[in-house]
C-alpha cells in the first residue's frame, strides 16, 4: 500500500507509551479508544496544541459523528489516529489504542502495514489523496490485490463494486479515468472507494459528502451505515453538518479548540443539547426556510486561539452565559446524574428538560432562554 | 441583448446584465475521440446586484461551466459576455482584465492555493498583479472572513484547516473587487456558524459594491438562501431557472422535485437510519459521454413518454419570470 497521498512526515512520537496496558477485558474493549490524547504543531511561532486531552471509545460497528467549528481539529483527530501528518513537526502524547494495541509506539513501517487494512482515511481534500498518474481503477484495486491477494480480474470486480457502491453509476467508464477528469464529487467518490476497498476495521472519513448533492450524500451515509452494521465497521465521521451527523451517527462528538466539549447518542445530543457552544451550533444551522437573502445568525465572536488559550473555557468569550467561573476554571468533560451516556464540559448548561425545537422550528437568539440565575 | 432567444428569462435589469451567456457548449475530450459533453447549450445570465444560483447532482457540468465562464476551458461555442465584452474571442492583455473582473473561487481550494506562498504573501501578489497590493487590506480580508490575521497570515496553505483554506480563497478572490464573482461550493467545508458569516460578507458585498455572483453549491438551503434566482442542471443542460421562491416552492421541472424531495431533515436524528433517498435505485445510468436522446432526463423521470425521448424540451417561459424545458411541467 502507498501512502495515502503525497503526505510526508511521520509523527515524532513521545512519552508513555505502554503504561497502564491495553484497556479494559479482551473482548469488551472498544475497538478505537483514545486517552489523553495531546497533538501539538511545532511552528517557528511557537507551539500549537491542537488537541488538548481528548479521550473517547468507539466500538466495532458503530458510528462516531465528529462536529465542531471550522479549525477546532477534528482533521487533526483523524491525523493522529492514523498517526500521518503533512508536516514532521508534530508532537503527539497519551494513548491511541486499536483493538487494545497502543498506536503510538509503532514505528512507520509497522503504521504503514495499519493503512488501508486496518485504518483507512478519506481525506478533506480528495485531490491531495489521489495519485494524479494513476488510473483511478488501479487506486481502488490496489488495497485489496496486495492486502487479499486478489488476482488481476478479481480485483478489477471488486473495485468496480466498490466504486458503485460509493455512488458512482457508469463504475466502468470511471474506472479508466485520471483524477483531474472527474468533477469534484466524483474524485471524493473514488476516494471513498479506495478507502472501503480493503475492508478496515476502523474508517476514518474527514467531510466525506462536502461536495455531493444531497441524492449521492443520502447513498454514501446509506453505505456507511451498512458498512457499520453489516460489516462491523467502526466509523468516526467528520462533518460540519449536524443533519448529517444527525441522521448517521450514533454518537455525536462536538470539538471546541482542541477538546471534546460534548458528547452523547446522537439524539439526546441534538434533542438536549447542554453544552452552550453545541446549543448555539444547533441554533445556528441555515434552515430551508429562511427567507431569500434573509441575515444568517452567527455565533458572536472569534474562533479560539489555540496559541493563546484563556485558563478557563475555551467558549467562554463568546459565550453569553459566561461567568467569573468560566473565565478562570476549566470545566471537564463530566456525565450528567440522570443520563450517564451523555458529556458535556460546561459550568452554566442549559436545562435538560429544555427540548430544542426540531428541525426548521430552531429559535432566534433573542427570544432564546435565559441563563438559569 | 436583442440577439438573446426571446424565451429566456430575464434578469430584472436584463439591460444592465453583467453576465449574459447563449448556447455555451462545451465538450471536454476523453482520448481515443470519446468525449464528455460536459456543457450543451446553456443560456442565462446575472444582472448587477444579483446572485444566481447554480444546483445540479454531481457531475452534471457545474464546474465546466464555470471555468468556461472565465475561459479556464474553452467553450466549444456558444457567447460569453462579461460587461458587453466578449469572453470568448479575448486575447492577450483583453483576456488578461477579464479574468480580473470575473474571479472563480475553485471547488477545491487546499489545491487552488500556491503552496510555498504563505497566506498573506499569497492575498498579496494576487492584488500586486494588478498594482493595488495592499497589506493593510489584506488583513482586512482576512479579518472579514473570520480568520484571525495574526494567526493565519503567515502560515502556508499546508498549515491550515481545509474550512481556513476555503476562507483564503474567498479573501483572495474578493481582494481584486470583481465585478463577478463565481463560487463554486465557496463555503460546503465550513460549520453552520462561519458558512452564514462568508454568506453575510457576500450579501454586503453584493449590496454595496454592485456585485454579480454566480454560485454554485449542491445545498439546497444556502443557495435558497443567498440567491434571488436559481437555475437548476442536469446533464449539461439547464432544465429548469426562476425567482429562488418560485423555485423553491413551486419547482415546475420533476428533477427539481426531485432534488428538493431529497433534502435530509434534523428529523431523522439519531434513528442511525439512512435517509429513505440512500437505498441506491435501479436506475438507468445516463452517460455524459452518450447522453439521452430528447429530454436528458427521460430516463429518470416518472412523467416520461414518447415524445421525451425523441425530442429535447426548449426552455420556455412557463409562469411569468419562471422558465423550465420539460415536456409535462408540474403545476
Ligand atoms: N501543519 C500545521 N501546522 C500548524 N498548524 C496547523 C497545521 N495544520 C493545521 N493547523 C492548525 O490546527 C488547527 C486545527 O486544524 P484542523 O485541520 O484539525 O481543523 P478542523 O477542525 O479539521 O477544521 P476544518 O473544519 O476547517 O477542516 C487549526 O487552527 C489549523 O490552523
Ligand atoms: N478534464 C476532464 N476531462 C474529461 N472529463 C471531465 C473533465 N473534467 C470533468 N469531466 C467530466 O465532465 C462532467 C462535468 O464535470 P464538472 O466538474 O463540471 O461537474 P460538476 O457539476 O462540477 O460536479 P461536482 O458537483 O461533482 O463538482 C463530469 O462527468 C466529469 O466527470
Ligand atoms: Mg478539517
Ligand atoms: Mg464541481
Amino acid at each position: 500500500m502507498t501512502d495515502p497521498g503525497g503526505e510526508a512526515g511521520l509523527v515524532e512520537r513521545e512519552g508513555e507509551f505502554g503504561g497502564d496496558g491495553g484497556g479494559g477485558p479482551p473482548g469488551a474493549s472498544p475497538l478505537l479508544e483514545l486517552r489523553s490524547l495531546e497533538t501539538t504543531y511545532t511552528t517557528d511561532r511557537g507551539d500549537l496544541k491542537v488537541l488538548d486531552g481528548v479521550s473517547l471509545a468507539l466500538d466495532a460497528g458503530r458510528i462516531l459523528g465528529l462536529v465542531g467549528e471550522s479549525g477546532s481539529g477534528k482533521t487533526a483527530l483523524l491525523r493522529s489516529v492514523m498517526g500521518l501528518f503533512p508536516t514532521s513537526h508534530v508532537r503527539m502524547s497519551g494513548h491511541v489504542l486499536l483493538d487494545g494495541q497502543d498506536l503510538l509506539g509503532l514505528d512507520r513501517q509497522a503504521l504503514r502495514r495499519l493503512w488501508g487494512s486496518r485504518i483507512a482515511m478519506v481525506f478533506q481534500d480528495p485531490m491531495s489523496s489521489l495519485n494524479p498518474v494513476m488510473r483511478v481503477g488501479r487506486q481502488v484495486s490496489e488495497g485489496p490485490r496486495t492486502s487479499r491477494h486478489l488476482g488481476r480480474s478479481e480485483a478489477r470486480e471488486l473495485a468496480l463494486a466498490t466504486l458503485r457502491s460509493a455512488g458512482i453509476r457508469d463504475a466502468s467508464e470511471i474506472y479508466g479515468r485520471f483524477p483531474h477528469q472527474l468533477s469534484g464529487g466524483l474524485r471524493q467518490r473514488v476516494a471513498i472507494a479506495i478507502a472501503i476497498a480493503s475492508a478496515p476495521q476502523l474508517l476514518l472519513a474527514d467531510e466525506p459528502t462536502t461536495s455531493l448533492d444531497v441524492t449521492i450524500q443520502a447513498q454514501i451515509l446509506y453505505l456507511l451505515g451498512t458498512l457499520a452494521r453489516q460489516r462491523r465497521i467502526a466509523v468516526v465521521l467528520v462533518t460540519h453538518d449536524l443533519a448529517v451527523a444527525a441522521s448517521t451517527s450514533d454518537t455525536i462528538a462536538v470539538m471546541y479548540a482542541g477538546r471534546i466539549v460534548e458528547m452523547g447518542p446522537a439524539a439526546t445530543v441534538m434533542a438536549v443539547p447542554r453544552m452552550r457552544y453545541t446549543q448555539a451550533l444547533i441554533r445556528t444551522s441555515p434552515q430551508a426556510h429562511h427567507e431569500p437573502g434573509a441575515r444568517l445568525e452567527v455565533i458572536p465572536g472569534r474562533p479560539a486561539d489555540p496559541i493563546d488559550l484563556a485558563p478557563g473555557c475555551a467558549f467562554a468569550p463568546r459565550c453569553g452565559y459566561a461567568d467569573e467561573r468560566c473565565l478562570t476554571i476549566r470545566p471537564e468533560l463530566e456525565i450528567t446524574q440522570s443520563d450517564t451516556t451523555h458529556r458535556f464540559a460546561c459550568w452554566n448548561p442549559s436545562d435538560s428538560r429544555m427540548v430544542a425545537p426540531e428541525g426548521p422550528a430552531l429559535r432566534q437568539r433573542d427570544d432564546d432562554e435565559r441563563p438559569a440565575t | 441583448m436583442s440577439d438573446l432567444p426571446p424565451e429566456k428569462t430575464h434578469s430584472d435589469g436584463a439591460a444592465t446584465a453583467v453576465l449574459s451567456v447563449t448556447d455555451l457548449v462545451v465538450e471536454l475530450p476523453l482520448g481515443l475521440q470519446r468525449k464528455v459533453h460536459a456543457v450543451s447549450g446553456v443560456s442565462f445570465e446575472i444582472g448587477r446586484d444579483e446572485t444566481l444560483g447554480l444546483v445540479g447532482e454531481s457531475g452534471c457540468g457545474k464546474s465546466t461551466l464555470a471555468k468556461a465562464l472565465v475561459r479556464l476551458v474553452s467553450p466549444l461555442s456558444g457567447k460569453v459576455l462579461l460587461s458587453g465584452q466578449d469572453v470568448t474571442r479575448a486575447r492577450g492583455k483583453a483576456l488578461r482584465s477579464l479574468r480580473r473582473n470575473a474571479q472563480l473561487i475553485f471547488q477545491d481550494p487546499i489545491s487552488s492555493l500556491n503552496p510555498r506562498r504563505t497566506v498573506l504573501a499569497s492575498l498579496l501578489e494576487t492584488m500586486s498583479i494588478w498594482s493595488t497590493g495592499d497589506s493593510d487590506r489584506a488583513v482586512r480580508l482576512l479579518e472579514q472572513v473570520g480568520l484571525d490575521p495574526s494567526l493565519v497570515a503567515n502560515r502556508l496553505p499546508t498549515q491550515l484547516s481545509g474550512g481556513q483554506c476555503q476562507r483564503v480563497s474567498v479573501a483572495r478572490a474578493l481582494s481584486l473587487s470583481p465585478s463577478l464573482l463565481i463560487c463554486d461550493e465557496p463555503v460546503s467545508a465550513l460549520d453552520v456558524s462561519v458558512q452564514a458569516q462568508i454568506l453575510n460578507l457576500l450579501q454586503d458585498i453584493r449590496e454595496h459594491h454592485k456585485l454579480a455572483t454566480l454560485f454554485i453549491s449542491h445545498d439546497l438551503s444556502v443557495v435558497r438562501n443567498i440567491s434571488n434566482r436559481i437555475a437548476v442542471m442536469y446533464m449539461g443542460k439547464l432544465c429548469e431557472l426562476g425567482s429562488a421562491n418560485e423555485v423553491y416552492y413551486r419547482p415546475l421541472h420533476p428533477y427539481t422535485r426531485l432534488l428538493l424531495d431529497s433534502v435530509p431533515g434534523l428529523r431523522s436524528a439519531g434513528t442511525g437510519e439512512p435517509h429513505a433517498a440512500g437505498a441506491p435505485s435501479a436506475v438507468n445510468a445516463p452517460s455524459a459521454i452518450n447522453p439521452p436522446t430528447g429530454c436528458r432526463f427521460h430516463t429518470r423521470c416518472p412523467f416520461a413518454d414518447d415524445i421525451c425521448s425523441l425530442q429535447a424540451p426548449p426552455m420556455l417561459e412557463i409562469t411569468p419570470g419562471h422558465a423550465a424545458a420539460c415536456h409535462h411541467p408540474l403545476t
